[in-house]
């Protein structure tokens, strides 16, 4: 394992409080030390039921119910500001209304509560959750709502945490001239007990005159409120954390979990942009925004079985490639770099191959620096035949390159999580399609519970700056991945400074990246300014240089005041036109030369206030 | 439990009192400064492809609807996508003449910034669906170039005016249609916030606000308006399903004058007892000089009298019946100054369109062309939308939509009559009676996917469940029979299914009410029968009363007549 962790580090460091002996401890330590991830997973779920076992074998007097009743509450999550959350799902209002209704009601008797729409609940968060009051609808036949979607999936879905620290109640609306009445809000109050949560109050169904039924329960919601918050100790547990680790660096990859793969175009785009969401063995692997992830990829079947086909081998000649040795077809998917080729491999497969046009050709700088662009090994055996076999080949071909992403979230919003913005690259190269090694492999993925190696690379540079300051983020394309991961960091900080972005991409309809997260900022008023470039939208084109040069004036002015720059993405087109438009800005709104504005732009790099993360 | 009196969480108080406070919608009219709101920023913020809130309910009064493609909702939110957003958008024909340029134009116009269809809609507009937020101004703009318009097709004011397209043989057509065109033109809102947003007409300076809106005031109705004129013996306009209609009545070949229908409408709400569907009342006769002031003072009344706290009670039907039909009257006349005549006789024989080829008096044809749907578009069957767009090229007569979403292309010459019959053939466009009698009355709303109000499929799926119908009535020699079947995706009642003899009204998706016993004059309302259906329950029910019919019908006796007879259903008092 990449990590060692010792069950004394869990000690609450306020109180000392740690139930283990050391004979007890030391046994857990060296049981789980020789225990690799999927058997740790196993555990996971095996001491969760035994849990579970053993508090419904356990007869209870009234005494016990009384003290489960207040170990319910353990005190307020270190990231949740409010202990009560109302939550509701609605389509046309109403469980709002009743929703409303009850915040209202805790507000005024001095609860600490926060009310949520479900649309807009990171379902993630739940596990942070203590106690939840939910009122829920059901459409049709027994459909969610459309705004709880997400949550009822997720809660039914395999990636759920126990919720054994929750309490709930449920408020379920409906109309009782359909079949299933109230599917939803039973579906929900079952599965959080299900997942280990308490159930305050038993779940209540209403019709259509919903208003006395509601009103009821938020009465008995209230009354049993009080007894069990009367009767809980508050615990502060934000001592209670776990120790820093380091990032698994990349000469140490560790093992992630695909849990969530989402294609971000819309219906209809000619773009497949990813978002990709993998879970780390860790929730404390803090990497920070800007870093980049570096993800080890497996080579397409298809492109392994034309090499094999032109070694003239087959699959399951065994092989030895470097450390590791297998069957010819496991280690050119997993351990060879087959897609990108270096001036190394092409000067060393020239000795086997006898072909003139190569020997020419290698004469030549331009031509050969031309022919590794996008280049795979298939490509070179297959214009340029000769004798090579499998282990020839394995002699000179490198190890396989893991591919590096800026990582678009933060871990402060999303501890134990890392997201990635992937674009599947695909391109047409002596008559046949190619794609991109990694892109294709993320895109393939199964939807969840796939594992990925992965690894952190820090960029110490491209950081945010302090709280108070300004930024300017540049990120069209899937260049706005980092930008993500600012956002996120920032309104988890409550930065005071100001963010402004410029995205661009092909169509507004579908291809605007993460668009409902920017409107969610943007209501919020964290992101302050926001300019958008849709270069097939219209005629002509339009990219984010040209909104750059529309705003000069205030950006002039975000720059006098401090503010800092951040440009993300393509580096041969966009990053150069951006720059250009810089200068012109700076020329135009500082009154100064061409060949000023330049120096002034050079300042701002050498002082770290205009910064590229591009490739 | 706290009783804050401030929370009016339910809406389920007394609308009636004085103190129930006004709908948020009202407080947007009032704020918007004559309909302007902040439409014009809503429509340059390119962060999101929908308007600010409060626009979103000013824009009806522009004409057009904000909506978003409800197949694609759950997908897009999982992309972190909003809806994909666009509008319809709603163009008045004043009983329903366009020129065929006219008639070109909205098509391209559809092409261009729209899904590529043109909807006929059920009150004689035509409707462009699926135009994005960034194209909308220019559309409307266009739109307005080829002298027609958006204003008041939707909101709460008066809305496209109906008249009988076809009723040509009377010899009284065309003064009714000039009288439903005075009438729209005389109650189009005022305001010049249309012509600033979209024709970037510059502000009148000085321009008071109490000169802008001299009928409505500046909070507009309390909710829409309808009105129709109808010219018996064809009641193709629905008129008792309007707030107000006026019956063209003859007095020795010439227009006398008109009955007076008030309170007609449609729409209800499940769950909601307080509401349903009226038949517009009898109020009496006036002589034809006085159809604009007589119109203006019922908008007026309504005006005034209509609730502003409930807009599921805001129709004049229910003013009516809140205040009564005597207090209605009395209130009229005093405002009028003179009383209003007695009813006169005249008859109404069918609510469907004439179908086929009509000769007119002049010498010159119609043609009333079955449009399922009223959809106007070219799928891989049928290539209708090319085929009108060659026609409207040589026609030089005019194009009339009917109430009953079809359309009619009207004074054809007999020069162009054999083209026109060439082009029809070639692609294959049928007669209307080459269909059976259900499909050529057969009325559906948009519902899914862009109608934001719809629980279940309307206008996608009615004539898939034709289909299935048909095999049942072919069974029992029934193909021929007109039987109106009409279906909305929600109970709002777009394609009036409660005077269908038919009505299907969804409930859930693949789920609908159905309602039997309206008349083939669109004067009776019909009755709920079976509650949420699915559709082999919907065959299944009425499988049996097909064959009933058959077997026991009266001669001639009509199916709605028939139900009610059998006392399949009973007849709503």
């Amino acid at each position: 394992m990449y990590f060692t962790i010792h069950l004394k580090q869990f000690i609450n460091v306020k109180t000392n409080e740690f139930p283990f002996d050391s004979q007890e401890s030391a046994l857990i330590d060296k049981l789980f030390e020789s225990l690799d991830i999927s058997k740790l997973y196993w555990l996971h779920g095996y001491i969760q039921s035994m849990i579970r076992a053993k508090q419904e074998n356990t007869p209870q007097s009234q005494e016990q119910q009384a003290m489960q009743a207040r170990s319910l509450i353990p005190g307020i999550h270190p990231k949740m500001k409010s202990l009560i959350t109302v939550l509701y799902g609605t389509q046309s209002g109403n469980s709002r209304k009743v929703a409303s209704q009850l915040f209202r009601q805790l507000e005024s008797l001095g609860h600490s509560a926060r009310l949520c729409d479900l649309a807009d609940f990171k379902c993630r968060e739940i596990k942070s959750e203590r106690l939840i009051f939910l009122v829920i609808s059901t459409q049709g036949e027994g459909q969610p709502p459309l705004a709880a979607e997400e949550f009822y999936e997720y809660l039914h879905g395999t990636h759920v945490p126990p919720l054994t620290d929750l309490s709930f109640a449920v408020l379920s609306l409906g109309d009782k001239s359909y079949f299933n009445y109230c599917k939803t809000g039973a579906d929900v109050d079952l599965r959080l007990e299900q997942l280990g949560a308490k159930r305050l109050i038993p779940r209540s169904d209403c019709d259509l005159d919903f208003k006395k039924p509601s009103e009821q329960w938020i009465n008995v919601v209230i009354q049993s409120l009080s007894h069990v918050l009367s009767q809980a100790a508050p615990v502060n547990r934000s001592d209670a954390r776990l120790p820093e680790v380091g990032l698994p660096e990349r000469n140490n990859p560790v093992e992630a979990i695909v849990v969530n793969k989402i294609r971000l175009n819309g219906r209809g785009s000619e773009k497949y942009t990813y978002h990709v969401e993998l879970e780390l063995p860790s929730d404390q692997i803090a990497y920070e925004p800007g870093d980049s992830v570096g993800i080890i990829p497996a080579n397409h079947k298809s492109l392994v079985s034309e090499i094999i086909h032109l070694l003239r081998e087959t699959p399951e000649t065994p092989v030895i490639f470097g450390n590791s040795s297998g069957s010819l077809g496991n280690v050119l998917t997993n351990e060879v770099e087959l897609t990108k080729l270096t001036r190394e491999n092409l000067e060393s497969y020239r000795q086997f191959s006898r072909d003139k046009a190569l020997n020419e050709l290698s004469q030549d700088l331009n031509k050969t620096s031309a022919l590794l662009q996008g280049c795979t090994w298939a490509d070179l055996l297959r214009l340029f035949p000769g004798r090579i076999n499998a282990g020839e080949f394995l002699a000179i071909a490198r190890p396989i390159q893991p591919r590096l992403y800026s990582i678009s979230s933060s871990a402060r919003a999303y501890p134990g999580e890392v997201h990635i913005t992937v674009r599947q690259v695909s391109y047409n190269l002596h008559g046949k399609e190619h794609f991109g090694i990694c892109s294709t492999y993320l895109a393939d993925l199964p939807e969840t519970e796939d594992r990925v190696r992965i690894f952190f690379e820090t960029n110490e540079v491209f950081r945010l700056p302090s709280d108070d300051t300004d930024i300017i983020m540049i990120g069209p394309g899937t260049g706005v991945a980092p930008f993500r991961a600012f956002m996120q960091e920032r309104e988890d900080r409550e930065a005071s400074g100001k963010n402004w972005l410029f995205f661009g991409d092909w169509r507004f309809t579908t291809d605007f990246l993460y668009q409902t997260e920017w409107q969610d900022w943007h209501k919020k008023s964290l992101l302050h300014r926001i300019d958008l470039a849709f270069s097939r939208d219209q005629k002509q084109k339009i990219y984010v240089q040209h909104r750059l040069v529309e705003k000069s004036r205030d950006l002039f002015k975000w720059i006098e005041n401090g503010a800092k720059i951040y440009v993300c993405g393509d580096m041969k087109n966009m990053a150069q036109d951006v720059n250009k438009a810089f200068v012109d800005i700076i020329s135009r709104e500082g009154g100064i030369s061409v060949e000023k504005a330049q120096e002034y732009l050079k300042t701002m790099r050498k002082q770290k206030r205009y910064l590229e993360d591009v490739y | 439990m706290s009783t804050n009196k401030d929370y009016n969480f339910f809406g389920m108080e007394d609308t009636r009192k004085q103190e129930v406070p006004l709908t948020e919608v009202e407080h947007i009219k009032e704020n918007s400064r004559f309909l302007r709101g902040t439409i014009d920023e809503s429509l340059i913020d390119n962060i999101t492809g929908a308007l600010r809130a409060a626009d979103t309910h000013l824009i009806k009064f522009h004409g057009s609807y904000q909506q978003s493609d409800r197949d694609v909702e759950s997908e897009r939110k999982k992309q972190k996508l909003e809806p994909l957003y666009s509008f319809m958008i709603r163009i008045r024909v004043p009983g329903g003449i366009a020129s065929p340029s006219q008639f070109l134009r909205i098509i391209e116009l559809g092409d261009v910034y729209g899904n590529g269809t043109v909807k006929l809609t059920s009150r004689q507009a035509f409707q462009l669906h699926g135009v994005f937020k960034h194209n909308l101004k220019q559309t409307i703009r266009k739109i307005n170039d080829t002298l027609l318009d958006t204003i008041a097709a939707c909101g709460d004011v008066n809305r496209n005016v109906m008249c009988n397209p076809l009723s040509e043989l009377s010899g009284i057509h065309n003064e009714v249609y000039t009288d439903a065109v005075r009438t729209s033109i005389h109650l189009t809102p005022h305001t010049k916030a249309y012509h600033e947003i979209w024709l970037d007409k510059q502000l009148v300076a000085n321009t008071r606000d109490e000169d802008e809106e001299p009928i409505y005031g500046k909070t507009y109705l309390p909710r829409k308006f309808k009105m129709a004129f109808a010219i018996p013996p064809d009641n193709d306009v629905d008129i008792y399903a309007n707030d107000l209609g006026f019956i063209a009545i003859k007095d020795q070949g010439q227009l006398a004058g008109y009955n007076v229908v008030v309170g007609g409408g449609m729409g209800m709400t499940f769950g909601n007892a307080d509401t349903y569907p009226r038949i517009a009342s009898n109020i009496g006769f006036i002589p034809k000089e006085m159809v604009l002031r007589v119109s203006e003072e019922v908008v007026k009344i309504q005006r005034d009298n209509g609730n502003r706290s409930d807009r599921k009670l805001a129709r004049l039907k229910y003013t009516i019946d809140r205040l009564g039909l005597d207090w209605f009257i009395n209130e009229l006349q005093k405002r009028l100054g003179f009383k209003l005549q007695p009813w006169r006789p005249f008859t109404f024989t069918s609510n469907s369109d004439r179908y086929g080829w009509s000769r007119t008096t002049s010498g010159l044809w119609h043609l009333a062309l079955f449009i399922e749907g009223g959809r106007i578009w070219d799928s891989n069957a049928l290539q209708l939308k090319k085929a009108l767009v060659e026609i409207a090229l040589i026609h030089n007569g005019d194009f009339r939509l009917t109430g009953n979403q079809n359309l009619v292309i009207a004074n054809i010459s007999s020069s162009t009559k054999p083209r026109i019959t060439a082009i029809l053939n070639r692609y294959g466009i049928n007669q209307a009676s080459v269909f059976t009698g259900m499909r050529i009355n057969s009325l559906a709303c948009v519902a899914l996917n862009t109608c934001p109000l719809a629980f279940a499929e309307a206008e996608r799926y009615l004539p898939s469940l034709i289909d299935k119908l048909e095999e049942i009535l072919k069974e029992n020699g029934l193909e021929k029979e007109s039987i109106s079947i009409r279906m909305t995706g929600c109970p709002n009642g777009c394609a009036r299914p409660y005077i269908a003899e038919i009505g299907l009204v969804g409930k859930s998706i693949g789920h609908y009410n159905l309602y039997l016993g309206g008349n083939t004059t669109g004067s009776r309302i019909n009755v709920l029968y079976r509650e949420t259906l699915n559709e082999q329950q919907i065959i299944g029910v009425l499988s049996p009363i097909f064959k009933s019919f058959s077997q026991e019908r009266i001669k001639n006796e009509p199916f709605g007549d028939f139900v009610i007879r059998r006392g399949i259903v009973s007849e709503e008092s």
